[in-house]
């Protein structure tokens, strides 16, 4: 593969194919394609590999979409098909609303107050948001244009925890409201947030699109998990746990650039604010929380952490991801990175991974940039611990982790499962479940005693093979009782 | 509506679109009308006589498909000469039958790749990143970034040429 030194000879069509990957055709580029395509046989095969390569590598790497044919099959049906995503982050559509003005101090309030809405709804007109095929193309199809009704976010379900809710929206998802929320459905597709944190899921393709207002502004899920938190004076986290929303913002920085609408990814997070700033969410702690929380804040009472943040020197305009901290959550089947659904933690044998590493805090790194050279990660521990590195050891150990830590000659495996966007019916993707199943890669364990509380810098992962994985970090106090540790 | 007619469908996605792209030569439509054209599949999956060919049925709607959109776009009167449309898909349609092989070569050439490149192609076609996203993460011109990716699609293209000659599954 060395010949990306020597100049390719791109030729008119070549261009052409390339800008309709990468960018978009005008209509006239699209008219003299076609022609070229119709004119000369020899171009039009060498039109049509270079789309076959395309069309695979978008396969093979992981955006093929098969919900285009899941979505085709709720048409199909019947059932309620969801609005087609934007193709870019884009402003949307207001939603007609039902305005509320109360603003609910409780979470219990709110889904009282929720259920009497949602008895309004029923009575609605239904907004149809599934996606219609125009009249033409369904003549030509020989097929009649299906009118699915529009999804009401009926509340089908509410459980009620200490200190957390969860709502079960019919036929969206759910919202996990978490202390006393300020959250309130203000109409078929649309909910606003005030005050407080919640994660949603949304679990239906009827949910797609659905769209919750903050104090400065909107988030558009676009299939996925996320989790927004709202605090007292507007200033907004929004973190992407899985598939990708647009946010826009109502009154962007322009001065400081800032894009009004954005799309994020699975692993990104920001916060925003009235001035419409976004700046990245550097780190977030989840497990001891229902949703997430900073991990800039101070973590629950009680909850003893071994690992209070993490940050890099990495430049907000370098990557909108975070690091996710999540306290005593290292098990089996624990999730390895924040940029990847379905890559795991597993003992590489069915005995399991190393007992000493059950529980331990650990942190779910990002896959993306896994290449960066010059990367610093800062671990700030909270107690003396043990602070373990796990490295693929199919890179050679770079100076620092030679330098500063200890190989303890254990391994843990890594299970690999599907790449955003990927066809979730592969079956090379497949994953097990618990220990030493479908495991395909190992990390070497290795180990630092830090013996007291404070930062610890870990360089670059140094990956030099496209075949490798970013680095994954745990820490476990060296001590059984940690109480004495910064707070 | 049988488990093996959906699993033709699926089989045949990449195919479907290669097809509905090189017809409409516009990425974001190719989804839309590749998104009909399943439907239609599905819908008329009663018509789909067992037995014979089920890709010939597939394309012939898929062609259909992009007609309409042609139609459609051009309000009343096609951009597109019909004739011409037939014309290339009567050539593409031939050629369909490489993917199989194609991906196969494909995957060994991807493990050849460089690091960076790779990443690069992750970038793109993994995360869905759009080449001015790429450029600025990587702070780098946006030509650039077009630029690299054309080197490496045309290095794969080589490659797997390349591959399949020497297995004998390529015409030279």
């Amino acid at each position: 593969m060395n010949d990306l030194n020597s100049e390719p000879s791109e030729n008119r069509l070549d261009k052409l194919a390339e800008n309709l990957f990468d960018a978009h055709l005008s209509e006239s580029e699209q008219a003299e394609l076609l022609t070229c395509l119709n004119g000369d046989p020899a171009e039009c095969d060498r039109f049509v590999e270079r789309v076959m390569l395309h069309a695979i590598l978008r396969r093979e790497l992981g955006s093929y979409r098969p919900p285009t044919l899941i979505e085709s099959l709720f048409e199909v049906s019947g059932e309620a098909a969801p609005p087609p995503p934007d193709p870019k982050p884009s402003f949307w559509a207001g939603t007609p609303g039902w305005s509320i003005g109360a603003m609910l101090g409780t979470a219990t309030t709110t889904f009282l107050a929720l259920l009497v809405f949602a008895g309004i709804w029923w009575s609605k007109p239904p907004r149809s948001s599934a996606p219609q095929p125009s009249a033409e193309v369904a003549q030509y199809a020989g097929a009649a244009a299906p009118q699915a009704p529009a999804p009401f976010p009926m509340i089908s379900s509410l459980q009620v925890k200490s200190g957390t809710s969860t709502l079960s929206l019919d036929k969206i998802g759910t919202v996990v409201l978490e202390g006393e929320a300020d959250f309130s459905l203000i109409g078929p597709m649309k909910a606003r947030l005030t005050r407080g944190s919640i994660k949603m899921r949304v679990t239906q393709m009827s949910g797609r699109g659905f769209e919750i207002e903050t104090p400065y502004g909107t988030v558009r899920d676009l299939g996925t998990e996320f989790g927004l938190n709202v605090s007292r004076s507007g200033q907004t986290g929004l973190v992407v746990f899985d598939g990708s929303v647009d946010l826009r913002l109502d009154k962007p920085d322009r001065t400081a650039k800032i894009s009004p609408a954005e799309r994020l990814e699975i692993g990104d997070g920001v916060t925003f604010d009235k001035r419409g700033r976004m700046d990245r969410i550097m780190s977030i702690v989840t497990g001891t929380v229902a949703t997430f929380q900073p991990g800039s804040e101070p973590q629950s009472k009680g909850a003893h952490p071994v690992i209070l943040n993490v940050s890099d020197n990495l430049r907000a305009s370098d990557t909108k991801k975070y690091y996710e901290i999540v306290p005593r959550g290292l098990k089996e089947d624990a999730l390895a990175y924040v940029d990847r659904r379905g890559h795991e933690w597993n003992g590489w044998t069915k005995s399991g991974m190393p007992s000493y590493l059950r529980g331990a805090d650990y942190v779910k790194t990002f896959m993306v940039d896994k290449q960066h050279d010059n990367m610093e990660i800062q671990v700030t521990l909270g107690c003396p611990a043990k602070l373990y590195v796990f490295y693929d050891r199919r890179l050679p150990p770079p100076d620092w982790l030679r330098k500063d830590f200890r190989h303890t000659r254990d391994v843990i495996g890594m299970d690999i499962g599907p790449f955003p966007k990927s066809n979730p019916k592969d079956i090379r993707l497949a994953r097990g479940k618990g220990p030493g199943k479908n495991v395909d890669d190992l990390f070497i364990v290795w180990e630092r005693i830090v013996s007291e509380p404070g930062a610890v810098k870990l360089g670059p992962n140094q990956s030099v093979t496209d075949v490798s994985s970013m680095y994954g970090i745990a820490a476990k106090a060296l001590e059984a009782n940690s109480s004495a540790a910064i707070k | 509506m049988t488990e093996s007619y959906i699993q033709n469908i699926i089989a045949l996605q990449t195919k479907l679109y290669v097809y509905i792209l090189t017809l409409l030569a516009d990425t974001e439509a190719a989804d839309d009308v590749l998104q009909e054209a399943n439907l239609v599949l599905l819908r008329k999956a009663g018509e789909f006589a067992e037995g014979t060919n089920f890709e010939a049925w597939a394309f012939r709607i898929a062609r259909v498909q992009c007609l309409a959109y042609w139609k459609v776009r051009s309000r009343d009167r096609l951009i597109l000469d019909e004739k011409i449309l037939h014309g290339i898909a009567g050539r593409v349609e031939p050629r369909l039958g490489e993917v199989d092989a194609r991906t196969h070569a494909l995957r060994k050439c991807l493990g050849n790749l460089p690091a960076r490149q790779r990443e690069l192609l992750e970038n793109r076609y993994s995360t869905g990143r759009s080449v001015k996203d790429i450029a600025r993460q990587f702070d780098r011109p946006e030509p650039s970034v077009s630029q690299m990716l054309y080197r490496i699609r045309t290095a794969l293209l080589r490659c797997i040429r390349s591959r399949l000659a020497n297995e004998g599954e390529y015409p030279q």
